[in-house]
């Protein structure tokens, strides 16, 4: 290990490395330099954009209009179909059609918040409920617990392609589809559940590491089991339940399969995936647009995988994180 | 253990300890295990689209129809395929990084954080970066490759009714091998030096010393690895679907089936079922034999 | 006093709008597209006090939806959708076939090539033509007439244009042709396949994917395929590729006019040099080899045999399909959402847009007429084929063609499997 290597072999050496930093990052190039340039430009030779523009991000962010939104004239026309009414009624209109419109922004930022929301309020609830499983399989005993646990983790052997159709029975049976909000009420308690064995695990790992002493002082003190989880437990493996927060989070923002099954018709509440997958199928000569699409929706995860990568990496190899 | 056989603090414990975990196990029991079992009990049914309509016990129809169904084993074989490439391609990439990557050198941190970005950024935004670049003569990886003689620049890898589930593994395997260098060299890091030594001490050669040192250690490691990826990429849907709608695997073909066109959820679950108990024999199989539980 | 009256006013609004409502099913479920449906019906509401409720329901979905929607007793009282979904649902009874005759009659200019793909074949309608595209082949007319080519409208000159502007080594190709299993290979087939007077389904129902002329449109769209932009093509390489000026012809809908638009601007503006691509544009709106066809789509509106407020749904139609609101609403898509109205077509009003006012006014008004040609497999002498519906969800054609270029097949091997297939499909 701490020979010296010859000039051939460093040589060797960086030139493997050179490769493999090309091949991870090769989409990633294209990708970046795509999206700075306008949708004419998008199949221009070369990597760096001939005519730079932040166009296509101002468009998706609602800062500009698209060429295509400027002719559509749309607001002017609106106004001389309201202008026959007396006014009272005129008011009236326009009083709901915006408060309408306010409502159904632009889809890019719709699909983020709506993605935003979902996977963060799942991994939230699939992160409470595994903080208490997680602690009772690391510390209590009760009867059942080694069949619970053995089940928890047969879980591994059900991936969604086997869970989809019946799935979709049980909540049509039980009156959960038909409409985007049942939709995505049935996408989050899905989300919980596929997030939860992943969470259990690394938790109750942790968990184990957390010297049982500390506990019982403060029980002999008359702090019941809850105050422990809440006082103790928690405050003491927070670097860990933020990693687990964020695989949870990670699942349900890159989640397609029951997205495409329980929301796909209901455009107002697609999530990221459904959302850019059904622009991608419906525009057209679009691929700036889609290349400033994609980096946008993976700036704020990759940003806080670096962040935290130390955590992270150390959770995922402990944990063989389920995917 | 009972419950009746404890003492009174050590109920109430196990009391307390019964009731955390029962939002966990209601909702594995609701929406896994039972899903399981409905799903085998759909399979033998023609599954109605509408509430009212009652569903039609078929017996086992659907699996008579699926197995004398040419197109179900072509798809069968590719999802086959598509496993054994992308385990044994991920393994071999994941490998040969994690042993690179094993030595100190300067600009080490930055490399590693880069190698995590394909398996960290979200799935539907690094697919279109790729379909970009694999795009018929306008693609600039098509446009390399075919410079270099190795391609022909009209072909189109990503809509191949025959053979896109190629493209569909190299992606697989470049999205995930991370994982598998993670797991890897944090194993490689664990192995004493002085094992090494020792091996130097007897005279052994470089591929001498991986054979006899590294490779026993990380036999384990490889044989979770692979089991785990075998699984999930079995299984794989959205990383497939996404990147071609042409790949043809299982799970695809089972999406089809249930969720497009005119809709067979029966023949879906029943062939779901197909899948699943394959899988489970493999596994046991694999379990036995391999790790040698 | 006045508060008083608007308070009156708006509170027996609300009402009303409690005791009459209606549901209204479309297919244009577009962000931008939504956003002006619902002002239309924000409108309607205030103007009549019907409420509408806007259901965005997909193209694709919309069969699936309607049996459960059927049980749950939540059908809508207007639909509308595309010609195939309307045919099938008013075969089987869904629509009120009288009603929509008496709007029809009652708007009293709607084309009749138009309303002759809807009807019953008993003088009624199982729905009422809302808008319409037709798909031809948009060609570059400034190569063609500089060559002294003939107008690709006949297969041979069609052949003969691919022909002369395939040069793959400097990146220009004859055509773009569909290559993917999906509607659009189905849509292009269609219209080359009628041309030769060819069917796969007769009105006894037989399949003839296997008849002699049906083998000659196999081998036509082969050899059409030796002059095509490689890979398997779909529609958004159509647009690229005329946009893009890489292909002599493309097939496509009059969708295509705002994109050219669209290109033509972003170029001035980002090229300082105008293309004039509008200017140099040809549209071949039929084809011809045996006998002329055209193909088109009619977007198609009915009202719900099943509907309990009949005439706030015959209300709300009329009121989308007259004068400023009807043009409010087709110029959501310019190009694409033709009026079926003649009165409408040739409106300043319609025209004053500002991608329709790029064109010449015949070539707008010269899309409805094609209408009267427009012809479809699904629809013979004026029976519905619904096993062919079938055949189209299962896009055998267009997995035919797609296999045609993956395997190498000949146009027999492919007519064989398309036999095959079919009656595979339809369960024979």
């Amino acid at each position: 290990m701490v020979k010296r290597q010859s000039p051939i072999q460093k040589v060797i050496f960086w030139l493997l490395i050179v490769i493999i930093v090309l091949f991870v990052t090769y989409p990633f190039l294209y990708m970046l330099s795509v999206s700075f340039r306008h949708d004419t430009d998008a199949f221009q030779p070369g990597l760096i954009p001939k005519r730079p523009t932040f166009d296509t991000y101002l468009q998706l962010l609602g800062f500009k209009q698209s060429i295509r939104e400027e002719l559509s004239n749309e607001q002017q026309h609106l106004m001389d179909l309201i202008k026959t009414f007396p006014e009272e009624q005129q008011k009236v209109m326009m009083e709901r059609i915006e408060s309408q419109r306010k409502s159904e922004s632009f889809p890019f930022l719709r699909f983020f918040k709506n993605s935003l929301i979902l996977a963060g309020l799942s991994a939230f609830v699939s992160l409470v409920i595994s903080i208490f499983g997680a602690y009772a399989f690391s510390r209590l005993r009760f009867p059942g617990k080694g069949t619970v646990q053995r089940s928890v983790l047969l879980v591994y052997l059900f991936g969604g392609t086997i869970l989809a159709v019946p799935l979709y029975q049980i909540f049509v049976n039980i009156g959960l589809t038909g409409s985007g909000f049942k939709g995505t009420l049935s996408l989050f308690v899905i989300y919980i559940v596929q997030t939860l064995p992943v969470s259990l695990y690394m938790l109750g790992n942790y968990f184990r590491t957390i010297p049982e002493t500390i506990e019982e002082a403060a029980i002999i003190d008359g702090s019941s089991r809850l105050g422990v989880i809440w006082r103790i437990i928690i405050p003491l493996s927070l670097p860990a339940i933020v990693t687990v927060y964020i695989y949870a989070f990670m699942i349900a923002w890159n989640e397609y399969l029951f997205a495409s099954i329980f929301i796909r018709s209901y455009p107002q509440f697609h999530t990221l995936p459904i959302g850019l997958n059904e622009i991608f199928y419906s525009e057209h000569a679009i691929w700036a647009k889609m290349m400033a699409a994609s980096v946008l929706t993976a700036v704020p995860v990759v940003t806080l995988f670096m962040l935290m990568q130390k955590h992270l990496t150390g959770g995922l190899t402990a944990g063989g994180v389920k995917e | 253990m009972r419950l009746s056989q404890l003492s009174s603090l050590q109920r109430k414990e196990a009391v307390f300890g019964m009731k955390l975990v029962t939002p966990t196990i209601l909702l594995i029991a609701l929406l896994i295990l039972y899903p399981v079992i409905y799903n085998i009990y759909l399979s033998f049914f023609d599954v109605s689209i509408s509430t009212t309509d009652k569903n039609v016990f078929v017996g086992i129809q659907n699996y008579i129809n699926i197995l004398t169904d040419h197109t179900f084993w072509v798809s069968f074989w590719k999802t086959i395929g598509f496993t054994v490439i992308t385990v044994i391609g991920s393994i071999l990439v994941g490998l040969g990084v994690a042993l690179l990557l094993n030595k100190e050198f300067p600009g080490r941190g930055l490399v590693r954080a880069l190698l995590l970005l394909p398996y960290v950024t979200p799935l539907i935004a690094i697919v279109f970066a790729w379909k970009y670049v694999f795009l018929p003569l306008d693609g600039p990886l098509v446009q390399l490759l075919s410079s270099m003689n190795i391609m022909n620049p009209g072909t189109d890898v990503i809509n191949d009714p025959n053979n896109s589930f190629l493209v569909v593994s190299f992606f697989n395997i470049w999205r995930n091998f991370p994982f598998i260098y993670l797991m890897i060299i944090s194993r490689l890091q664990s192995i004493p030096v002085n094992y090494y030594e020792a091996a130097e001490m007897d005279g052994a050669s470089a591929w001498q010393k991986f054979k006899v040192v590294t490779l026993p250690e990380l036999y384990f490691v490889i044989g979770s690895v692979a089991l785990l990826r075998g699984i999930w990429n079995f299984y794989k849907f959205d990383e497939v679907y996404l990147m071609s709608k042409f790949a043809g695997t299982l799970p695809v073909y089972i999406y089809e089936k249930a969720f497009s066109g005119l809709p067979e959820q029966g023949v879906a679950a029943a062939i779901a079922t197909i899948l699943f108990i394959f899988m489970f024999g493999l596994i046991a199989f694999y379990v036995k034999k391999v790790l040698k539980w | 006093m006045k508060k008083l009256f608007v308070l009156a006013v708006v509170l027996l609004i609300g009402v009303f709008a409690f005791a009459n409502s209606i549901t209204f099913w479309t297919t244009q479920v577009e962000s931008d597209r939504q956003q002006r449906i619902k002002a239309l019906a924000q409108i309607f509401e205030v103007q009549t006090g019907i409420q509408v409720e806007v259901v965005p329901v997909e193209e694709n979905e919309l069969l699936r939806k309607i049996p459960i929607a059927q049980n749950a007793g939540t059908l809508p009282d207007v639909m509308e959708g595309g010609i195939s979904p309307m045919l099938l649902l008013g075969n089987q009874g869904f629509m009120d076939v009288n009603l929509n005759h008496d709007i029809i009659e009652g708007l009293g200019d709607v084309y009749a090539g138009a309303k002759r793909l809807l009807s019953d074949g008993n003088g009624n309608y199982y729905a009422i033509p809302f808008s319409a595209w037709v798909q031809g082949i948009w060609y570059r007319k400034n190569w063609v007439e500089e060559n002294n080519l003939g107008e690709p409208i006949t297969w041979y000159n069609i052949l003969e244009v691919a022909k002369h502007f395939h040069d793959p080594d400097n990146g220009v190709y004859g055509v773009v042709l569909p290559k993917m299993a999906d509607a659009y290979a189905e849509q292009v087939f269609t219209e080359i396949a009628l041309a030769n007077g060819a069917r796969p389904m007769d009105l006894e129902g037989n399949v003839l994917f296997d008849s002699p002329k049906m083998i000659e449109v196999f081998r036509f769209y082969k050899q059409l395929g030796d002059y095509s932009k490689p890979g398997f093509t779909t529609v958004l390489d159509a647009l690229k590729g005329y946009l893009g000026a890489e292909a002599a012809m493309v097939f496509y809908s009059t969708y295509i006019m705002d994109d050219i638009v669209v290109e033509e601007i972003q170029k001035s503006r980002i090229e300082a040099f105008d293309p004039e691509l509008v200017k140099h544009t040809g549209f071949a709106n039929k084809m011809m080899n045996t006998r002329s066809t055209s193909f088109g789509e009619i977007v198609a509106v009915s009202v719900l045999d099943t509907s309990d407020n009949k005439d706030a749904a015959k209300a709300f139609i009329e009121f989308l399909m007259t004068g400023s609101n009807y043009v409010y609403y087709l110029h959501m898509a310019p190009g694409g959402m033709n009026p079926t109205r003649s009165s409408i077509a040739g409106s300043d009003e319609f025209l004053d847009n500002p991608i329709l006012s790029k064109y010449d006014k015949e070539q707008i008004t010269g899309i409805g007429a094609a209408l009267d040609q427009v012809e479809r497999f699904e629809f013979l002498d004026g029976q519905v084929l619904g096993d062919m519906s079938k055949l189209s969800a299962n896009f055998v054609i267009g997995k035919a063609i797609n296999y045609m270029f993956a395997n190498d097949w000949t146009a027999e091997e492919t007519a064989q499997w398309a036999q095959k297939e079919a009656l595979r499909v339809l369960g024979r």
